[in-house]
């Protein structure tokens, strides 16, 4: 999501409650005869407010999962979870009177800060990255859908070559291996001069880029954009001018390929904090709520 | 030129229409993930509890004192079920006496708001500042005046001056002192000269060393002074003592036929030794009485003139008494002490005894405060004490609330200046026996019940 101007009245109520909450803890942390405390009324009150925000961003799991209800517009819920879950973190640190305390209290104080890191760290990347993905990779697919393209694109890359007259050795999928309609002698003659193009055409699909297809890496030569123009613009010169432009195909299926290994990479980043991030709070709000009880009760 | 052509409808036909079947891998591991961080939490809470151990409940580590008690936390804290209940200060009395602070406060703080438990800290007496301020920053009582400072915030800025020297009131002390004096190098003292130090007359209780100016039994054995000795803990100076830093140099010498000094007691006991020794000195010298007394000094105020000899032993035992009282209380005695006599010396009525004015020495001078001389042991007695340039005994020669402030303030590289450090919020005069009721075999079970 886009932090921009449509979060400045989040930004400002988020920064008008911390403002809030310093002015009313600092007086409390120097004038308290006992210090701050989580069970003083003060230290209660930072608790509650803290958990209420907490609850309020963890509740954006379950909102996902019912899109259809109709309990508020997924923006509100999406800058809610941003900037309550952000103010969560001081309101904690003014419930414990920025102590640590015993082992459960550690583990949640640790476990607040991580999520909330790892949240402010998401954020950056989803305000970040998306551009940066429309930019790099124009030819972005469904992420799931990212092993099936490719199956299609070698598929694809089959077809062109059979449709030059290629004969492809491997199982790739090639579902037209007929050709284009020759006569009998065209065809043999053509197919003489072709066979040897083809040959040198079949053999860089077979050793370079099939492979690049099937099992995409970065090490690739075909993964490197530069690399790749010189090893295409080689077979250009290996191949008659008819079959430039089936040369060009497959560069441009390459180019569709390396923007999906691209793609693919910024989508781990974009969301393999969330690996970190949501199973953390999960445990942050189960023990937040034993700490609740247990602690009312001591 | 290439001719693929990218089409809307040839993406959406590229598209597996099923693929939200089958989730990912990577959202597949987040759940995973998720759900196992999830049981992870349950069961080590619920594991825990099980076994019954409260220890990561707490809120900290207990304070040194109560490690002893493990991770029972019932010791303290009340049992199950009670909920939003407090450490109840009869939890703290089980143990502690905790004496009421003063019969007049407007309300009495809970054991535990002052004393903070579960911060690791040493010693749970090291309270904040806040604690005592709550009251004494804009204190009121429920009767009566108010007899200390009322907006006490601080030691640094918010403290007044100490009492002994707020109204610039003179030492009580009716002893006549010059420690200027006192202090010079090179005294004359019978032994020969002498250079004095702080300590050969003022040493805090409990030092076991002779008093090097005391009378003989002082001189070699501390343990007779112990018979004086304020109670070790205290902290304070002993009160200063003839016995102990005078006798060897201020002599009570009172005729030149004894080398012995009268003691140094109230005068009807001084007379009575006079009058004891020189009968003894006429049954030893029988024909004594009947001498020519020659005059040895002249005394202020008197002629020198020869004295006619006693017409009996009688008469001249009280003349020597006379005399001998003449030089003690008019000399000798009054170098140091304020005497007051009922009638002018020599004339009528010498047999009465002069009234020797009450030393008045201050014991405390910092009655409502706490001091121990012991830490401050490797400071110079004048770099505190402005006693090199007292001539009066009026002079207090008490530091002044500034001395202290100059190593007593906030900050890391300073000395404690919270108001624990010198003061006691508990009225210990009032402290009451506490019962003791654990038994060792007891304390481990319950520890090990805790633990287990």
């Amino acid at each position: 999501m886009l932090i921009d101007s449509t979060h400045r009245s989040w930004l400002a109520v988020t920064l008008l409650a911390l403002g809030a909450a310093t002015l009313a803890y600092v007086p409390y942390h120097v004038l308290s005869p006992s210090g701050p405390k989580g069970g003083s009324l003060m230290g209660l009150f930072f608790g509650i407010a803290g958990s209420v925000c907490m609850l309020y961003a963890g509740l954006l799991g379950a909102r996902k999962k019912v899109p259809v209800w109709r309990v508020g517009r997924a923006q509100t819920w999406m800058r809610g979870h941003l900037w309550l879950g952000l103010l969560s973190l001081p309101l904690i640190l003014f419930h414990a009177g920025f102590k640590f305390g015993g082992t459960l209290t550690q583990v949640l104080m640790w476990l607040l800060i991580i999520v909330v890191i790892s949240g402010i760290v998401g954020a950056a990347l989803q305000h970040y990255l998306p551009r940066m993905m429309t930019q790099q990779a124009p030819l972005e697919t469904i992420y799931e859908q990212i092993g099936n393209i490719r199956g299609q694109l070698i598929a694809e890359a089959g077809q062109l070559l059979s449709a030059a007259g290629a004969a492809i050795p491997s199982s790739a999928a090639s579902p037209d291996q007929a050709g284009r309609g020759l006569s009998h002698a065209e065809a043999a003659v053509a197919a003489n001069v072709k066979t040897v193009e083809t040959g040198r055409l079949t053999e860089f699909y077979t050793s370079e880029m099939r492979p690049f297809l099937e099992q995409p890496t970065r090490h690739h030569l075909l993964a490197d954009g530069i690399r790749a123009q010189a090893a295409f613009r080689q077979v250009r010169t290996l191949v008659s001018p008819e079959l430039h432009s089936v040369v060009a195909d497959l560069e441009n299926i390459c180019e569709e390929a390396r923007q999906l290994i691209r793609q693919e990479k910024l989508h781990h980043i974009l969301h393999g904090w969330l690996l970190l991030h949501i199973p953390l709070s999960l445990a942050l709000l189960v023990l937040g709520a034993v700490h609740a009880v247990m602690a009312l009760r001591y | 030129m290439h001719q693929r052509k990218r089409t809307a409808k040839r993406v959406a036909q590229r598209i597996d229409l099923q693929y939200f079947q089958r989730p990912h891998p990577l959202r597949r591991m987040r759940f995973r993930l998720a759900l196992g961080a999830t049981i992870v939490a349950v069961v080590w809470v619920g594991w825990l509890g099980a076994r019954g151990e409260e220890g990561i409940y707490s809120a900290g580590p207990v304070s040194s004192p109560h490690a002893v008690f493990g991770a029972a936390c019932i010791t303290c804290h009340v049992g199950e079920g009670a909920y939003f209940k407090r450490v109840s200060d009869q939890a703290c009395l089980d143990c502690h006496d905790g004496p009421q602070h003063n019969p007049r406060e407007t309300f009495t703080p809970t054991c535990s708001s002052c004393h903070i438990e579960h911060t690791g800290a040493p010693r749970m007496a090291e309270v904040r500042d806040t604690a005592c301020t709550q009251c004494h920053a804009a204190l009121s009582v429920t009767s009566g005046q108010i007899e200390v400072d009322g907006t006490i915030s601080d030691f640094v800025s918010g403290h007044p001056e100490f009492a002994a020297l707020r109204d610039r009131r003179p030492d009580p002390g009716a002893i006549k002192l010059n420690h200027e004096v006192h202090m010079k190098a090179g005294l004359r003292a019978p032994t020969g000269n002498v250079t004095l130090e702080c300590g050969d007359c003022h040493r805090p209780a409990g030092v076991p060393e002779a008093w090097p100016y005391g009378e003989a039994q002082f001189r070699t054995v501390a343990a007779a002074s112990r018979r004086e000795v304020m109670p070790v803990s205290t902290g304070r100076m002993e009160p200063v003592t003839y016995a102990r830093s005078c006798a060897s140099c201020h002599l009570l010498e009172f005729d030149k036929r004894f080398t012995a000094s009268v003691p140094h007691d109230k005068p009807e006991v001084v007379r009575a030794f006079l009058e004891r020794s020189f009968r003894d000195y006429l049954a030893r010298n029988p024909d004594a009485w009947r001498k020519v007394e020659e005059p040895e000094r002249r005394l202020p105020g008197r002629p020198m003139v020869t004295e006619p000899p006693a017409r009996s032993p009688e008469e001249w035992l009280r003349r020597r008494v006379a005399a001998s009282e003449r030089l003690l209380w008019g000399k000798t005695c009054l170098e140091c002490h304020a005497l007051t006599r009922p009638a002018p010396l020599a004339t009528q009525n010498e047999r009465a005894l002069p009234e020797i004015t009450p030393v008045s020495q201050t014991a405390q001078w910092l009655p409502r405060a706490r001091f121990h001389h012991e830490p401050h042991r490797m400071m110079a007695c004048t770099s505190c004490h402005a006693a090199a340039t007292s001539r009066e005994t009026a002079d207090v020669l008490m530091p002044g609330i500034a001395t202290c402030q100059q190593c007593h303030h906030p900050g890391p590289q300073s000395a404690e200046s919270r108001c624990f450090e010198c003061h006691a919020y508990h009225d210990w005069t009032q402290k009451t026996r506490t019962k003791g009721k654990y038994q060792i075999e007891e304390l481990l079970r319950r520890r090990s019940a805790a633990t287990r």
